[in-house]
Parts: C-alpha cells; structure tokens; sequence
C-alpha cells in the first residue's frame, strides 16, 4: 500500500496553513513529517485522517483516493486525549466500538494490547491515577486498538522515562516490521532518525525538504571534517596558519575543531600535513549533518 | 448510525453509572416514600400507644364587659379549636404580663360592641385575629342589633346568616384545581431543561479540555458524537424523573387511604393522564431546544470554567420564561398577549403552552401550531447547532466572536 498526499493546499480564513503539499509513504516504512509548532503538521494529518477536507489536492492510497471506510487509520494525538475520570478498560472499549469494532473483539484486542505495553495491571483503573508515561501508552493502546494500517503518531515520545520510550520504540519498530505505514511527527529527531527512512520538513505551509534521510545527508558536499585532540587549539592555529590554501575556515569548540575544506578532494591532503607536523589526534572524520543541523537549517528561517 | 448509538449508550451509561446521578435519585425517591408514608405510621404509633394527654391547650382570655354572655365565649371557641378559652375579669395589666409570661397564649378584652384590643406576644403570618374576632363581634352586633328591633332571635340569626344555595359551573378548567400540579411539572421541566442542558454544555467542553476530543473526532462523526451525548443525556433525565415521579404515584397510591381526606395532595396526585403526556411532550421538545444550544455553546468553550460564561445567555432565557409562565400563573390571566405570544415562540411555549393547556382552555389547533412551530425550530437550531458544534470542537484558545463564527460557518457551506 502506498499512502500519497498530493498538492494539499488549505486556508482556515486568511490563513493559507498548507500550501501545495505533497509527500507519500509506503507500507512498511516510517514518513517522519517534521516541523516547528504551527507549521502545519496537525491540520495536515487531520486531512489525512479526514477530519477536515483540503480545499485542493488529494489524499491517494494505491493511486485511488482513500476510503477512509476500508482503510483503517490509528492516532496518537500530541495533545494527549482520554477521560481522565473513566475506567481505563471501559475507555479502551469504547474508542474500539466507535470504530466499528464488535464488543468481544473490542474486549479482546484491548486486553492483548495491554499485555504487550505491561499495562494489564491498571485495566480496572482510572487513567488519572496513572503517571504520564503510562497514560501515554494507554494513549499508544487506543490508537492502535483496531489494528491500524495507518498509525499516526504526533509526538509519541514527549514524556516518556528512557524505559518507557524504550518500549514504546519496540512496539513501533514492530509495527513496522509487520508492515504497518507510520506516519511520525516529532521534534525528537534521534527517534526520527531510529524509525524513518524518509522525512518530509514542513515549514510555513509548505514542504521544505523531503525524501531518503540518507540521500538528503549524501546531498551534502563531503568537505567539513571534524578533528578531535588534546591540542586542539594548536591544531586550529596550525591549519589557520599553513593549511590556509586547501581550507575555507576553521572553528575549535573545546577538542573539537571543525574545518571546511577548499573542496573534498583536500581531505587528503589535510590529514597527510597534519600527520608531518605529528601533531596529537584522537579522531579525524568527515562531518555528516545529524539530522537536527538539516532541520535547522530548513526551518530556521520561516517563510 | 452504530456510532451514534455506541455514543449514545456511553453518555447514557456515565450518567446512569455515576454516583452522584444515582445517590440524589435514591435520595429523593426516599424522601418521597418518606413523606407519603410518614402519616400511616404516625397513625400507627397514636392508635396503638395509650391515649396521652396532649398536654394543657394554650389559653384564650376573654374580658367581656359588654354582653357577658356565654354565646360570645362559644363562638371564640369554635373560632380557635385549639385554645382553651377563659373567662377572666382581669385588668389590662395584669393580661399584659400573663401574655409575655406565656401563661395566656393571648387575651381579647371587648371594650364596646364595636371595639376591642388582642393581646399577644407575636402574630404569625397565617393568623389575621383582627379579622376573625372582627367578624365574630360584627355578626354579635348586627343580630343584637336586629333582635333590638323587635325580631326574634332565631329570625335575627336567620336574617344575618341567611341560606344560600349556590352551584358554581365551570366551563373551562378549574385553576384551583389545576394550579398545584402545573406548577410542581413546570418547576420540573425547568429543572430538567436547565440541569441537563448544563451537563450537555459541560460535557463536551470537559473532552475539549481533556483533549478527549483530539481522539473523538478523529474516530466518530461530529454528528454522532453531538447527538448522541445530547440524546443519551436526555434520556438519562427522563429515567430518572420516571423514577422520581412514579415513586411519588406509586407511594401515594399504596397509602391512597391516608392521604383520602387531604384535598392538597388529591389535588397534586390527581394529574390526567393527558397532562402528563403532555409534560412528556413538553420535556422532549424544550429539552432538546435547549440542549442543542447548550451543546454548541459548550464546544465553543476551550475550558470547564468558560462554560458558565458561554450558556449564561440561553440560561437567562430560560429564566425568564419560568418568570413569565409562574407570573401568568399567580395572576390567573393564562390568556394575557404576553402568554399567548409566549406560548407560541419556540424558546418559552414548551413551558407557557404546557401551562395554558393545564390551567386554561387552548383550541387543538393552537397546540398543534405552537408543537409545530417548536419542533421546525428545534430541527432548525440542531442543524445549526451541528454545524457549529463541527467548528467550535477542533478551536481552542478565546472562544470565538458571533462575526468570526458566522463566517467560518458561511465558509464551510461553500
């Protein structure tokens, strides 16, 4: 299955939020869609889920336009949302009968749901008496109470102890392994990076950056290295002063001094100079953007 | 349409379930039975029990310098049963200071035939003694009066009292009759319209603040979740005003021989049967009225506490339509332009018809024409109250202004 969002365009008055998007993602496989607050990303994956209708563009599945009765769709909103007051098991019953599930099936599928997130103990409880990490997985339960095709998740790490997301990180590696499509919106880009191949960055309403996180990182021109030594700060004056002709510029930050090369062929020639003046190095290693330095660097300036 | 009846069990089920909804209705179903059993078994305890002295009557002095008969004393004594009455020559003083004592209950010193002084320490606000000894002396003097012109006593008494037969045929309703009743179902149906068209506004403002909603909308239609709280709610209320009013039926009648002698209670128990499927009728219309309001005010509430502000108008209207119909009601003028014009606009003629039907004499047709008009309003204000309710879910933040949401609505349609 292949889920394609094609040139979504949407305005709440005056406001123009989405602004010819498009993106896809297949079975199998995570879209992280990014994004700083207000971008877009949540009236974005509400048109996916139909709660609002683009004023142009599509919602594809396999080339058709999805029918939204056939293709069953989980969602873990970043604003979490259940009734604080109800029985944890009678809330997850009835998310499950307003998606059309019958009631033993409901039964079912909450209790198996539980059992796998460690949380069967609480079934008889109410969800306020529980921490925020463990509401957090009642809130991963309801969502993918009808065995989702698609699973939304907006922000599913925000509040979560390292136990916690470790577990959370399982399930979703899971999921996907068993050929779910994951629709992931995140701020945390370390998770991003841990779940998807590819990423969509929405800044202002309209698609920034996106495709394969490694084709978008190869993209880069390979000609920032980063050197780590105990003299570092003689290896900055080093290269300031007689790698000047192969080097664009050069910053130290503590034992890290990162060095932009005249072009990447240099890389070479750097490591071989620095070798004559036997100068001390821990490490010598081309910089390749984390994943948060793209997102910066996409977003920071908002259109 | 499973959604809606999956919402509509859940909300129905939350009420029916939750403590509070089940002690209060416990609370005045007890209530009930205890009042309308109370008089059986205290009548069981003074039947079987030893005849006990009831202890000593309060006293009624009288000073009668005038006619000094004893027929004054006798009438004194029909006129206050529960008194002791005593014939006293005492002065004013000393009177005075057995009535702040407590030794008399009060005293009547007759000054002339046509004047005379109470003393008491206090008078209830049930009491009127200047009218009742007033009468007595008036009558006194009158047959003295006549019997002076040369009549005979019992010709004078005949003559003050005279024996009129009269019959008192009513065309129309009896409002004595009818006024207890109306009153005790239209005081209900406020309450009901008022409490649960609250709960209906503080419901879904809750889900909006607990965010409950973010899940909600995404996995049911807006207008199943609308109505089926709304109609889950309602019916919540008519269970438990079911419970409520056939336990009171239910009690009265199992102690139908106690209560055979007390005309009050015949009265209020004594509801035809149209009457109350009118006020069924009544419920189901305003309720609904209400609650759709209630229901979009509450989606455009981000928080609990803004619910008060948002329905304060709507609540307001419910006001003053009780104010109107009980103002009809105490005057007795059930058929004023006020009323008639109440009982036809769709926010005040659930209550303002209803009353005009028990009390007064409506035609058929004005009851079909103001049902009519209530019910083509009612669907109106849902549809409205959908579309609202659509918009004002997923908007958090200041609750938007009458401009601003017209619009966002206009823009929907298109």
């Amino acid at each position: 299955m292949r889920l394609e969002v094609k040139n979504i365009h949407k305005s709440f008055g005056e406001k123009h939020v989405l602004n010819d998007v498009s993106f896809g993602v297949e079975s199998g496989q995570a879209l992280g869609l990014l994004g700083r607050n207000g971008a877009g990303k949540t009236t974005m994956l509400r048109i996916i889920m139909g709660v609002f209708d683009a004023d142009s563009g599509g919602v594809l599945v396999d080339g058709q336009p999805i029918d939204r009765r056939h293709i069953k769709i989980g969602y873990l909103p970043e604003e979490r949302g259940l009734y604080p007051k109800k029985i944890i098991r009678d809330q997850l019953q009835y998310f499950a009968a307003l998606k059309g599930m019958a009631a033993p099936e409901a039964r079912k599928a909450a209790a198996a749901l539980l059992e796998r997130l460690e949380m069967s103990e609480y079934a008889g409880k109410k969800l306020d008496v529980l921490s925020k990490g463990n509401q957090q997985k009642i809130q991963l339960a309801v969502a993918l109470l009808n065995n989702p095709d698609i699973l939304i998740l907006d922000e599913p790490f925000s509040g979560l102890d390292p136990v916690n997301a470790m577990i959370l990180k399982d399930v979703v590696t899971e999921l996907i392994g068993k050929g779910k499509l994951v629709l992931f919106s995140s701020h945390q880009m370390n998770y991003t990076e841990e779940f998807c191949r590819d990423i969509a960055i929405l800044n202002g309403g309209r698609i920034a950056l996106s495709g394969a996180i490694r084709e978008i990182r190869r993209s880069y021109e390979r000609r920032t290295v980063v050197l780590s030594s105990p003299e570092a700060e003689k290896v900055e004056r080093f290269i300031a002063g007689q790698a000047s002709d192969i080097t664009e510029k050069t910053e130290r930050r503590q034992d890290a001094v990162t060095v932009t090369l005249a072009s990447a062929d240099k890389k070479m020639a750097l490591l071989k100079r620095l070798a004559e003046q036997e100068l001390n190095l821990d490490a010598f290693a081309v910089y390749e953007p984390s994943l948060n330095d793209i997102f910066v660097e996409y977003t920071e300036a908002r259109i | 349409m499973n959604q809606f009846k999956q919402v509509l069990k859940f909300e129905f089920s939350n009420y029916a379930r939750s403590k509070p909804y089940i002690i209060i209705t416990v609370v005045l179903v007890v209530l009930i039975a205890g009042l309308l059993t109370y008089p059986r078994v205290a009548g069981l305890w003074r039947h079987e029990g030893p005849a006990q002295p009831s202890g000593p009557r309060p006293k009624l002095a009288l000073v009668d310098d005038v006619y000094k008969s004893d027929e004054l004393l006798q009438r004194l004594a029909q006129a206050y049963p529960e008194d002791e009455l005593v014939r006293t020559d005492e002065t004013m003083d000393e009177l005075r200071s057995k009535v702040v004592s407590g030794e008399y209950a009060a005293a009547v010193v007759l000054e002339s035939p046509l004047k005379f002084t109470y003393l008491t320490v206090s008078v209830s606000m049930y009491e009127d003694p200047g009218r009742i000894i007033g009468a007595i002396l008036a009558e006194k003097y009158q047959q003295t009066e006549i019997e002076a012109l040369g009549l005979s006593a019992a010709d004078a008494a005949a003559l003050v009292h005279p024996d009129v037969d009269g019959t008192v045929t009513e065309t129309g309703k009896n409002q004595a009759e009818t006024f207890i009743y109306t009153y005790i179902l239209i005081y209900a149906l406020y309450m009901a319209i008022m409490l649960y068209g609250q709960f209906v506004a503080s419901s879904v403002a809750s889900e909006k603040s607990t965010r409950a909603m973010e899940l909600l909308i995404t996995s049911a239609k807006p207008l199943s979740l609308m109505f089926g709280k709304i109609i889950g709610t309602g019916l919540a209320g008519l269970l438990q005003f079911f419970v409520i009013f056939g336990s009171a039926f239910l009690f009265y009648n199992i102690n139908g021989d106690v209560w055979a002698d007390s005309p009050v209670m015949q009265r209020i128990f004594n509801i035809p049967i149209d009457m109350l499927l009118y006020v069924l009728l009544f419920f189901v219309i305003g309720f609904f009225l209400y609650a759709f309001i209630y229901g979009a005010l509450g989606s455009l509430a981000s928080r609990t506490e803004d619910v008060g502000t948002a329905i304060m108008p709507v609540t307001f209207l419910v006001i003053i339509a009780l104010f109107v119909v009980i103002v009809g009601m105490s005057t007795g003028n059930l058929d004023s332009p006020l009323m008639v014009a109440c009982s036809y606009i769709p926010f005040t003629s659930p209550m303002a018809m209803f009353t005009r039907i028990a009390m007064s004499n409506v035609p058929p047709i004005g009851i079909i024409v103001s049902v009519a008009i209530a019910v083509a309003s009612t669907v109106g204000i849902g549809f409205l109250s959908a579309a609202i309710y659509r918009v004002g879910v997923l908007m958090y933040g200041k609750p938007p202004k009458l401009g601003e949401l017209v619009r966002t609505l206009r823009e929907k349609r298109t």
